[in-house]
C-alpha cells in the first residue's frame, strides 16, 4: 500500500505541478518578452523533463505529505495564479 | 522513501519497469519497424512496388482528384463520436482545407482533404472539428488509385506505425496516454538505472555469457542500457514531446482567452488568415507557386523537391497555399513558403528558426526521420533495437533473480512475470510475422481483407499468451520455460515463410529484388531472414541448454551477491 | 572521398576509439593480452587516446553531412561502434585461447 501511495503522488501530484509548470512557463516568457507560441513551445520542449525530475523527487522524499504538498498544492498554485493573471492581460 | 537514495531509486526502477516494460517492449519494437514504414508499405501491397517519384503536377493531377475525394465513413463515425448532435449527410459536408505529401521514399503522393462540420464538439477546447477523407496519386502516370488498392492495409503506415504511439486504442485516446505514461516511465528507469548501476565504466563493455544466466542477462541488460543510453533517452523525450500538447494540456486549457488574441496577432502579422473571410475566392495556379518555391530554394542552394502542398480555407477569398520542402538534408522538418491562393503571390515566408524552435525542431525531425540517409536510418533502428534487448533482458533478469526464491516458497510471481515476457517479446515476434504472411496468403478479394491480417496479429498474440501460460510450470520450480524455445522456433518459421511466400505471391525473390536493387522489398526479406536465422539460433542453443540441464537439474547455486544492487 | 566512404571512416575509427577505451579497463585488458604486463601509465594513455579518436571521428560526419545531421550520425555510429566492441569482447573470450580464460 505505501508503493501504491508512492507511485499515485509522483504520477498524479507531478503531472498536476507540471501542468502548473507548463502554464506559468508559457505566460512568463510571454510577459518577458517571447511571442506567445514561442514561449509555449519552450514550456512543452521543458515539460518532459520537469516531470521526469518530479517523479524522481516524490521517490527520493521521505515524507509523503511533503511531495503532495509540493508537487500538488504547488502545481495547483502555478495553474490557479496563471489563470488569474493571463485574464488580467486581456 | 527507502533507507538511501539509491535503495529507493533501485526499488523505482524495478516496479515501474515490471509494470510498464510490456508497453514499453511494443512501443520501442514497432517504433524499430516504423523506421522502415514506407519499405513495409511497399512490402505489404505489391501492387505500389515502384521507384519514389517527384511530386507530380499539381493543376493536372491533383487538383481534380480534391473534388473528387468524399468523407471517410471511419472518420465520420470517430467524429459524430466527438460532437453533439447528428453529424449532415456526408455529401452535404464542404471541403474546407486539404494537404497532399510525400517523401524521397515514397513512390505514391497521399491526400487528405478536411471537410467542416456545424457541429460544436463536446470537449469545448476542441476548436476545429471536422471529418476527412482520403486518396492517393501515383506521380508517374498521374492517377488516382483505385479504390480498392487506396483502401489496402499498408503494414508500415498503416499498422505497425499507429500501433508505436497508440496501440490501436482509440478510445478516449486511451492508447495515447498508455505510450505517454510508458514513455515516462522509460526515462525514470534510464536514470534510475544510471543511478543504481555501480559500475558503469569499468562495466562498460562487459558481457560474460559464461558466468550463468542471472550474471549475463544483467550483463546484457547494463550493456544495451549504457551503450545506447543518449539513444535511448533521446528517442523517449522527443517522442514525448510530440504530444507534450495533449499530455500537458494546461495553457490551451486554463489560457484560452490569452492564446485566441495571440493567434489574431500572429495571423495579423503573418498575413495568414486563421479563419475563412467567408467571400468566395479562386486558387490560382499552385505549380506556378511551387515553380516559385524551387527557385528560390535553389537560389539559397538546398536540394528543393516539394514534400507537401496545404491549401487552407478552400475556394474562400483568404484561401492560402503552404508549400514545404521535404528535407532530405536535414533533420528538422517544415521549410515553408506560403502563398496567396488567389494570386498566387509570396505573402509570408518562415523565419529562421530561433533557438527554442531549433531545439524543438531537431527533436521533433530526430523522431520523424523524413531525412534521406541510409547509414543513419539503419542505425537508428538498431538503436530500436537495442532498447528492445534491454527492455527483455530487464524482464528475464527480473524472473531469474527471483524464480528459485519463488519456486521455494511456492510464489507464483515469477512463473507468471515469465508467461508475461514470453509473450511481450517472442510472443510479438510470433504476432508480427504471421501478420506478415498473412498478408501475403490471404485472397486480395476477401472481403476484409484489413481485418483479417489485423484478426491474425491479435490472435497470434493471444495464442503465443496462452502458450507461455501453459508452459510455464517449469519455471514455477526453478527452471526454463520451454515456452522461450517454441516460440523461437515459430518465428523462424513464419519469417522463412514470410518471405517464401512474397516469393510465390509476387515473384519478387531476393536474387530479383537485389539484382535490381530495389531495397524496399529486398531489405524487408533480408531482414526477416536475419530475424529467421537468429531466432533458429537461439532456439537451437535454448535447446540445447534444457537438454543439458536437464541431466544436472540441480546445477551450481549462483552466487547470491549478483544482481544485489537491483535488491529490493 | 564520397560521403558513404567518409560515414564508414568515421565508423572505423569510432571503432578503433571504442577497441582503444575498452583496453584501457583492467579486465578487458587482461582478457585480450593475457598476462602481458601492461607499461604503467597507459591506462589514462589509452583513455586518452580513444577518447580524442571518438572526437576527431567527429569531423568526417561533418565532412559528409550537413552538421545538424553530423550530430545525430556522430552518436549513433558511437553507440553502435561500442555495441560492436562489447560484442567483439565477448566472441574473443568464448573463442580464443587466453590464459585467462574461465
Amino acid at each position: 500500500m505505501p508503493t501504491l501511495g508512492r507511485f499515485a503522488a509522483a504520477i498524479a501530484g507531478g503531472y498536476v505541478f507540471t501542468n502548473g509548470f507548463v502554464v506559468s512557463t508559457t505566460l512568463t516568457g510571454f510577459i518577458f518578452g517571447l511571442r506567445y507560441f514561442e514561449a509555449q513551445t519552450l514550456a512543452w520542449l521543458l515539460s518532459v523533463i520537469v516531470y521526469l525530475a518530479a517523479m524522481l523527487w516524490a521517490f527520493a522524499e521521505r515524507r509523503l505529505a511533503r511531495v503532495w504538498l509540493v508537487l500538488g498544492g504547488g502545481g495547483l498554485a502555478l495553474c490557479v495564479g496563471a489563470w488569474l493573471l493571463s485574464r488580467q492581460l486581456l | 522513501m527507502r533507507e538511501t537514495f539509491r535503495l529507493s531509486m533501485a526499488y523505482l526502477h524495478t516496479w515501474l519497469g515490471l509494470i510498464l516494460g510490456f508497453v514499453l517492449m511494443v512501443v520501442f519494437f514497432f517504433g524499430s519497424l516504423s523506421v522502415f514504414d514506407r519499405e513495409i508499405d511497399r512490402w505489404s501491397v505489391p501492387e505500389t512496388r515502384a521507384e519514389a517519384a517527384p511530386f507530380p503536377s499539381f493543376d493536372r493531377d491533383v487538383r481534380p482528384v480534391i473534388a473528387q475525394v468524399r468523407p471517410d465513413p471511419h472518420s465520420v463515425e470517430h467524429t459524430a463520436a466527438e460532437v453533439i448532435g447528428t453529424l449532415p449527410a456526408a455529401e452535404d459536408m464542404k471541403a474546407s482545407d486539404m494537404g497532399v505529401y510525400t517523401n524521397h521514399r515514397d513512390p505514391l503522393v497521399r491526400m487528405y482533404v478536411a471537410f467542416d462540420v456545424p457541429n460544436k464538439p463536446r470537449d469545448p477546447l476542441l476548436d476545429h472539428v471536422h471529418v476527412y477523407g482520403y486518396a492517393s496519386i501515383d506521380p508517374q502516370t498521374g492517377e488516382r488509385l483505385p479504390p480498392d488498392l487506396q483502401d489496402r492495409l499498408a503494414l508500415g503506415t498503416g499498422f505497425f506505425f499507429p500501433l508505436h504511439y497508440m496501440l490501436h486504442l482509440e478510445w478516449k485516446n486511451l492508447g495515447y496516454w498508455i505510450v505517454g505514461l510508458a514513455g515516462m516511465g522509460m526515462l525514470v528507469a534510464l536514470v534510475t538505472g544510471v543511478v543504481m548501476h555501480r559500475k558503469i565504466f569499468r562495466e562498460f563493455f562487459t558481457f560474460r555469457p559464461g558466468k550463468g544466466r542471472l550474471r549475463s542477462t544483467l550483463d546484457l541488460h547494463n550493456m544495451t542500457g549504457v551503450l545506447a543510453l543518449p539513444f535511448l533517452f533521446l528517442i523517449s523525450l522527443s517522442g514525448l514531446l510530440i504530444f507534450a500538447y495533449m499530455y500537458f494540456p494546461s495553457p490551451t486549457a486554463l489560457m484560452n482567452p490569452l492564446m485566441e488574441v495571440q493567434e489574431a496577432a500572429d495571423a495579423e502579422r503573418t498575413g495568414l488568415a486563421a479563419e475563412p473571410s467567408g467571400r468566395p475566392g479562386g486558387l490560382a495556379s499552385v505549380d506556378a507557386m511551387m515553380q516559385d518555391a524551387r527557385a528560390r530554394w535553389a537560389a539559397n542552394g538546398v536540394p528543393g523537391e516539394v514534400g507537401e502542398v496545404y491549401i487552407a480555407h478552400l475556394g474562400d477569398a483568404d484561401s492560402y497555399v503552404s508549400i514545404s520542402r521535404d528535407t532530405v538534408d536535414r533533420v528538422a522538418t517544415g521549410e515553408t513558403l506560403h502563398f496567396s491562393a488567389a494570386t498566387g503571390e509570396l505573402i509570408y515566408e518562415d523565419p529562421p528558426a530561433s533557438a527554442v524552435e531549433a531545439v524543438d525542431g531537431f527533436l521533433y525531425g530526430l523522431h520523424f526521420q523524413f531525412f534521406r540517409h541510409w547509414p543513419l536510418r539503419w542505425l537508428l533502428f538498431i538503436g530500436g533495437l537495442m532498447g528492445c534487448a534491454c527492455i527483455a533482458t530487464g524482464f528475464l533478469f527480473f524472473v531469474e533473480k527471483r524464480k528459485r526464491k519463488h519456486a521455494e516458497t511456492s510464489i507464483p510471481g515469477a512463473r507468471i512475470v515469465d508467461a508475461l515476457a514470453v509473450a511481450s517479446v517472442s510472443g510479438m515476434l510470433v504476432a508480427t510475422c504471421a501478420m506478415l504472411l498473412a498478408n501475403r496468403l490471404l485472397p486480395i478479394d476477401l472481403a476484409g481483407h484489413d481485418v483479417w491480417q489485423m484478426r491474425v496479429f491479435w490472435f497470434a498474440w493471444l495464442f503465443s499468451l496462452l502458450h507461455a501460460a501453459i508452459r510455464s510450470p517449469r519455471v514455477a520450480v526453478g527452471g526454463t520455460s520451454p515456452a522461450w524455445r517454441d516460440q523461437c522456433w515459430m518465428i523462424a518459421g513464419l519469417a522463412l515463410a514470410a518471405v517464401l511466400a512474397n516469393w510465390a505471391t509476387t515473384g519478387d525473390h531476393l536474387l530479383s529484388t537485389v539484382g535490381m536493387g530495389y531495397w524496399p522489398v529486398a531489405g524487408v526479406d533480408l531482414v526477416l531472414l536475419a530475424g529467421a536465422g537468429a531466432a533458429a539460433l537461439a532456439a537451437y542453443r535454448l535447446g540445447r541448454r534444457a537438454a543439458m540441464t536437464s541431466h544436472t537439474l540441480k546445477a551450481s547455486p549462483e552466487t547470491a551477491s549478483i544482481g544485489r544492487q537491483a535488491h529490493v | 572521398m564520397s560521403d558513404g566512404a567518409l560515414t564508414f571512416l568515421a565508423f572505423l575509427m569510432s571503432l578503433v576509439g571504442m577497441g582503444t577505451l575498452a583496453l584501457s579497463i583492467e579486465a578487458h585488458w587482461r582478457q585480450v593480452m593475457g598476462n602481458r604486463v601492461r607499461p604503467a601509465r597507459s591506462r589514462r594513455r589509452l583513455r586518452l587516446a580513444g577518447a580524442a579518436l571518438l572526437a576527431i571521428a567527429f569531423l568526417p560526419c561533418a565532412a559528409a553531412d550537413p552538421v545538424s545531421m553530423a550530430a545525430l550520425v556522430w552518436p549513433m555510429l558511437l553507440t553502435v561502434a561500442a555495441a560492436t566492441v562489447a560484442a567483439s569482447l565477448t566472441l574473443h573470450a568464448r573463442f580464443a585461447v587466453s590464459p585467462n580464460r574461465d
